[in-house]
């Protein structure tokens, strides 16, 4: 698909006197798109607005090319909707839920079953999805709404906070599908989240939002890209001989209390450093180029817009 | 948790329209409303109350058949009949349409709406319902989930409702269904079906109208909380205020208070959709004498109907308004609290 598959021009949400999200205006590429901020910034505002479950009280939205206001429900049959809270149906097992969601979207009854249990497979759930869903744990209930969502082949998922209450290898776990939705299966994820690993590892555009407002958009290379001049260097011993050799190469550096070195270089790119380092006889066990990258962007654009 | 299986396939079927989404909602109402403990005995006494009205008919038709087993065996047993039988054989000869059509619309006036009738087990059916209708959507916010589909509010509301029409159809209306059918297969002639046609129109017509209001009832009164004691409180509350408010309007200077209670105007429709007092009325001017009889005054008493007056057009007009009042009311709860947080 080409052509944005998100754009929003002006887009506010009121309660009441309160802004939940304040001039929004976006266009958005197929892609995985990460949508980051700090609590209560209107991330899980931003989507359900685009998904008409709060009707927007100013401004234009489209989804997919189409307008959300008057074709809501057309453009839902395309798109997929995990939630953050819980809203399983109490009483269902967790197959029948998949499989009636998928119905919801149109799918006749056979193909609807069928799906619903491919996409269980495909999260990652075995003979739980037999038990009712009210017995569920977090991580179950994580992995039956990342199904209900995908389960009638969308175009573009709306995962909110996905991996929220799952343990490390659940997390790793869910985050291999989403990243495989774009990468292999060509489904465009928006993904909320306020860990900044989450979206560092899967997401190709980030989309940073505080207080109603979009402050940043950009995709995540060039967000690197403005940390280029800064390094992270771990290096055994010989801590104080490293940092002179630094200093005496124009740089500003810094010994961290666990031991790495932060370096701040002004280069394009670390070899040249790597370089001279090397010349020293220094082999520095590992050298991340633009460490925290995406935290210290964050940070930035967050202190930028005052404090909170 | 099972091993990560990334097979994930794009599909490339047809997508069923807004009826049949609209379908899918009615049919998982249903279903989770019948899977409630205690659902299953209310809706066999249904039918079984049904099957045992069939009886009943069929007794009646036996009456009309001098050569049956059966009628040979309650004359002989109830001296009553014997005296009784003869009179109704001759007439159904003479006007069938009054001595088995009347009879048959009297029944079904009774079966459709008496104290102890389909209806009120449907009430019960409806009461154990209706925390699983929208309360629990409300309390999971499954609402969400419905509206992260490809339905809006309206197709919601319309796919529940369909829900609650089926659960009463299958309390209500089919019950009404198999009796008739049942004493009309039964009947020694096959003129009943003719004769009995009216009968069947006019509990169809008040039964589907009852289902309508009491469906969209229900629905108003399951989607006011989130939380399945209340609602079911607040339902109990509302048929018990309808008894009250009929009870104190009666017959007191504020008659107007029965208007208020959905009761008494459900009773005043079926009054005027059955035409029980009409029927009386032309009873009475093709045979005097038997009016007169103590036995019908008495019938007339119980079932309410003003001695030989037909229900006038303006209480029912006042009853249908009231009637579509409440209704629209539920309809209006359903338009506030239906909603993704
Ligand atoms: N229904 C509502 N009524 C009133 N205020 C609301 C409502 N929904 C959200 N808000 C407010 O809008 C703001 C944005 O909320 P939102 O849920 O979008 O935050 P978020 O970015 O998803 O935060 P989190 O990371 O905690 O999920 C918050 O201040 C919240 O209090
Ligand atoms: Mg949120």
């Amino acid at each position: 698909m080409s052509g944005a598959i998100i754009e929003c021009s002006g887009v506010t949400k009121l309660f009441g006197d309160f802004a939940g999200l304040n001039n929004v205006s976006l266009s958005v590429s197929p892609g995985t798109i990460g949508l980051l901020g700090p609590n209560g910034a209107g991330k899980s505002t931003l989507m359900k607005c685009l998904l008409q479950l709060h009707p927007i009280s100013m401004g234009g939205a489209r989804l997919l090319g189409r307008d959300v206001g008057s074709e809501g429900r057309e453009i839902r049959t395309r798109v997929g909707y995990a939630p953050e809270q819980d809203c399983l149906i109490s009483g269902m097992l967790g197959c029948e839920y998949v499989t009636y969601c998928a119905q919801l979207n149109g799918l006749p009854f056979q193909e609807a079953r069928q799906r619903a249990h491919e996409m269980l497979d495909f999260v990652g759930m075995g003979q739980e999805r037999y038990r009712a869903v009210d017995t569920y744990s977090t991580g179950m209930k994580q992995r039956v709404k990342l199904a209900q969502a995908i389960v009638h082949d969308p175009e573009l998922v709306f995962l909110d906070e996905p991996t929220n209450g799952l343990d490390p290898k659940g997390r790793e776990q869910i985050l291999q599908l989403v990243e495989s939705l774009w990468k292999k299966h060509n489904i465009s994820v928006v993904l909320s989240s306020h860990l900044l690993q989450d979206v560092d590892r899967i997401c190709g555009e980030i989309i940073i939002i505080a207080r109603g407002e979009v402050l940043v958009q950009d995709t995540l290379k060039n967000l690197k890209a403005r940390r280029a001049g800064f390094a992270e260097l771990v290096v055994e011993g010989e801590h104080q001989r490293v940092l002179e050799i630094l200093r005496a190469n124009e740089c500003t550096c810094e010994l961290e209390s666990n031991g790495h070195i932060t370096v701040k270089h002004g280069r394009e790119s670390l070899t040249p450093v790597l370089k001279f380092l090397h010349d020293e006889g220094v082999r520095p066990i590992e050298a991340l180029p633009s460490p925290n990258a995406l935290e210290e962007v964050f940070l930035q654009a967050l202190s930028n817009h005052g404090p909170d | 948790m099972a091993q990560i299986d990334s097979s994930y396939t794009h599909r490339d079927g047809d997508t069923r329209g807004i009826g049949y989404r609209r379908w899918v909602i009615a049919q998982a109402t249903l279903t989770a409303c019948l899977k409630l403990k205690g659902m299953k005995w209310v809706v066999w006494s249904c039918w079984i109350y049904a099957f045992l009205q069939g009886i009943f008919l069929f007794g009646f038709g036996q009456l009309m058949d001098p050569s049956s087993a059966v009628y040979a065996f309650i004359t002989e047993n109830l001296g009553f009949f014997k005296s009784i039988g003869p009179m109704f054989q001759g007439w159904a000869e003479e006007n069938p349409r009054i001595a088995i059509g009347m009879t048959y619309n009297l029944f079904f006036y009774i079966f459709t709406g008496y104290i102890v009738s389909t209806l009120t087990l449907s009430l019960v059916a409806l009461g154990m319902a209706i925390p699983r209708l929208i309360t629990s959507d409300l309390s999971s916010r499954a609402i969400t989930i419905y509206s992260s589909k490809a339905v809006s509010r309206l197709d919601y509301c319309l796919g529940k409702f369909g829900g609650v029409m089926l659960l009463l159809t299958i309390t209500w209306l089919g019950p009404m269904l198999a009796t008739w059918l049942m004493g009309n297969l039964m009947a020694p002639k096959i003129s009943f079906f003719w004769h009995t046609a009216p009968a069947l129109l006019h509990s169809s017509m008040f039964v589907m109208s009852g289902m309508i209001f009491l469906g969209l009832m229900a629905l108003g009164v399951s989607s006011m909380t989130s939380s399945p004691r209340t609602a079911t409180s607040i339902w109990v509350g509302v048929l018990l205020l309808g008894v009250v408010l009929s009870r104190i309007g009666e017959g007191s200077e504020n008659y107007w208070l029965q208007y208020l209670s959905f009761w008494f105007n459900l009773e005043l429709l079926q009054g005027w959709v059955f035409n029980i007092s009409g029927d009386f009325i032309e009873l009475g001017t093709e045979y005097p004498s038997f009016t007169d009889g103590h036995i019908f005054d008495r019938f007339k008493e119980r079932l309410g109907i003003k001695k030989n007056v037909s229900t006038p057009r303006h209480d029912v007009a006042v009853a249908i308004t009231c009637l579509s009042l409440l209704g629209g009311a539920a309809l209006l709860t359903l338009y506030k609290k239906v909603k993704p947080e």
